[in-house]
């Protein structure tokens, strides 16, 4: 058991090492765009596993926090003019008071129902999203707030300004991103081993035993949610930081809350480590698929769309076979026979 | 002894159905009172009604002079009710310590409680579950998980202790050591209201017994006296024995 986590704590520490120096092997390049939404995505997914994993509520809600800081971040900054990462607090709060506002009713919903809930939400929130200009300017006082400037720009999105220096400006999110990450994964860490994790594992395996024994279920849900939220806005802010454009259709997409629930699934759900490998193995098959072509005889086919019918088939296979998904899996192999004799042989020889 | 806990006329509906029909009944400081029935006769109901699972449809509770009807479980536990369940419910993939140290942090004081891991072990000599406090509670046996569920519920530090069938399924040594246990929890102040099919331990244990049947209570005394009243053999046995 102790090797098994100095061996997890090894495998972290050389991540890190070469993490930290891809932008240096490859200065400005596609790989380290490719690490910056990597980074960012482990934040999702350790963010949604606090409610998600910890919890055990499984939210199809989460991209309205994601959008939600996006847009709180690009629509303060065009308005006012202030560098952008000054607003990454209130793009986590506002994404945080969306949480209050759906979580307090909705958490009060068990299992399924709560899922389905939050799909609603998440709909909704779109479509609300996407006119929300135009629903506005229909309103005597409230059109004021979009006289000049738009909040969400429909269909066109909003676009920030570029800055000067864009090579170091990217260098300084790829940084930021990935200190982040850690910070989400610390917060993550720290849930788990306090008290406010044991209420969320609690409230996870058995909510009306909880409730019994003075756990107030209803109240760590939604503080959980609250958690996630908070950070899964400041991720949208980042992102809406370094791509400098935002469109509502994409940033309240279905697709990113069915991202957030299929990597710490994949990966693991309800351990540190398992959303974080969920995360790196979601991002790097829809890389390498959208790029790669097959071919069959002088047919040659795009694979572009073929990462999902891939997770499709891998949670298939994970909800089947293997409920602590990739890291369950591993740990799996690592306690195996084979692996036994292997590490037993090895032994012999030194 | 002074009065602990006291319900007046309790009714609760469940659509057309009543399953529990204007129930008045009181548990004294310190004392083991036992609910008894045939099946589906509301013991359980109540039971839910008490620790705030249900909300009564009219009547009242008083816990210590104070109103806890409509309070939700997690406010019960912390006013100083505790109820175990039925068919257990462990965390299944917990260890059995932290199962109780589930009660100890959240329990009745547990907010202000400076060592829970101190706390949570002595409960867990009390209770003799010490030995097995490293294994998942999910490999215990049924009597290790139905003593589990106990000890958990007193980690949470209750003043008033609902025990609901935690003798029924056990074998003879079982039934005696959790006797004994309950007699224990008895000596440490709290008072206990306990259901039971198990007629030899709640006849043993209980100083007081009510009798319900199809919601309504039909009797209410001292063990000796149940047993020998004709409403009760006729609810169990049926008319042609209750003479």
């Amino acid at each position: 058991m102790r090797t098994d986590r100095s061996l997890t704590w090894l495998v972290a520490i050389v991540v890190l090492a070469f993490v930290a120096a891809l932008p240096m092997l490859y200065p400005g390049s596609y790989w380290q765009t490719l690490g910056l939404i990597t980074f960012l995505f482990v934040s999702l997914s350790v963010s949604w596993n606090i409610l998600g994993g910890y919890g055990g509520q499984i939210s199809f809600g989460h991209g309205t926090f994601l959008g939600l800081g996006a847009f709180t971040t690009a629509a303060i900054a065009l308005r006012t003019g202030i560098p952008p990462w000054l607003t990454i607090p209130v793009a986590g709060l506002i994404a945080m008071l969306y949480g209050l506002l759906w979580g307090y009713p909705t958490l009060r919903l068990r299992g399924p129902y709560f899922s389905i809930a939050t799909i609603g939400v998440g709909e909704a929130t779109r479509v609300l999203m996407i006119n929300l200009d135009d629903l506005l300017r229909g309103i005597p006082v409230l059109k004021e707030v979009v006289r000049f400037r738009p909040l969400t720009g429909g269909a066109s999105g909003l676009t920030l300004p570029m800055p000067a220096d864009i090579r170091s400006y990217a260098l300084a999110y790829y940084y930021g991103a990935f200190a982040f990450m850690l910070v989400a994964l610390a917060v993550s860490w720290w849930i788990r081993r306090s008290r406010f994790g044991l209420a969320l594992l609690a409230i996870n395996m058995d909510p009306d035993a909880a409730e019994t024994l003075g756990i107030s279920t209803s109240r760590y849900k939604v503080m959980a949610l609250m958690v996630s939220a908070f950070l899964v806005g400041i991720v949208g802010s980042l992102y809406a930081q370094y791509f400098l454009f935002i469109d509502p259709r994409e940033m309240f997409s279905f697709q990113n809350s069915i991202a957030m629930v299929l990597m710490p699934i994949i990966g693991g759900v309800g351990t540190l480590w398992g959303p974080v490998l969920g995360a790196v193995v979601f991002k790097v098959v829809e890389d390498r698929l959208s790029t790669a072509r097959l071919m069959v005889g002088s047919l040659s086919i795009n694979l572009v769309q073929f990462n999902l019918l891939l997770y499709g088939l891998l949670l298939v296979l994970i909800i089947l076979f293997e409920p602590g998904g990739v890291l369950g899996l591993i740990r799996r192999i690592g306690r195996s026979k084979l692996s036994l004799r292997i590490s037993a042989r090895f032994r012999g020889w030194v | 002894m002074s009065v602990l806990l006291e319900c007046d006329g309790l009714i609760k509906h469940f659509g057309g159905l009543v399953a529990v029909n204007d129930v008045s009944c009181h548990a004294r400081d310190g004392e083991i009172f036992g609910l008894i029935g045939p099946n589906g006769a509301g013991k359980t109901t109540l039971f839910r009604l008490i620790s705030g699972v249900y909300s009564p449809t009219t009547g009242y509770i008083l816990f210590k002079g104070r109103s806890v009807a409509g309070l939700k479980p997690h406010a019960t536990c912390h006013r100083g009710i505790v109820s175990t369940h039925q068919i257990v419910r462990p965390f299944r993939e917990m260890s059995v310590f932290d199962n109780v140290r589930v009660g100890a942090e959240f329990g009745r004081r547990g907010d202000r409680r400076r060592d829970v891991n101190a706390w949570t072990r002595e409960i867990l000599e009390f209770t003799g579950l010490a030995p097995q406090a490293d294994r998942l509670a999910k490999n215990l046996t049924l009597a290790g998980r139905k003593r589990l569920e106990i000890a958990r519920s007193l980690a949470a530090d209750p003043e008033l202790l609902l025990l609901d069938e935690v003798i029924a399924g056990l074998n003879p040594t079982e039934i005696a050591q959790t006797m004994n246990l309950i007699l224990q929890i008895r000596a440490r102040g709290i008072t206990i209201i306990m259901v039971e099919h198990v007629m030899k331990a709640i006849m043993n244990l209980s100083d007081r017994i009510m009798v319900l049947n199809y919601g309504r209570k039909i009797a209410e005394g001292q063990p000796k006296e149940i047993a020998q009243n004709p409403a009760v053999i006729e609810a169990y046995l049926g008319q042609p024995f209750a003479n």
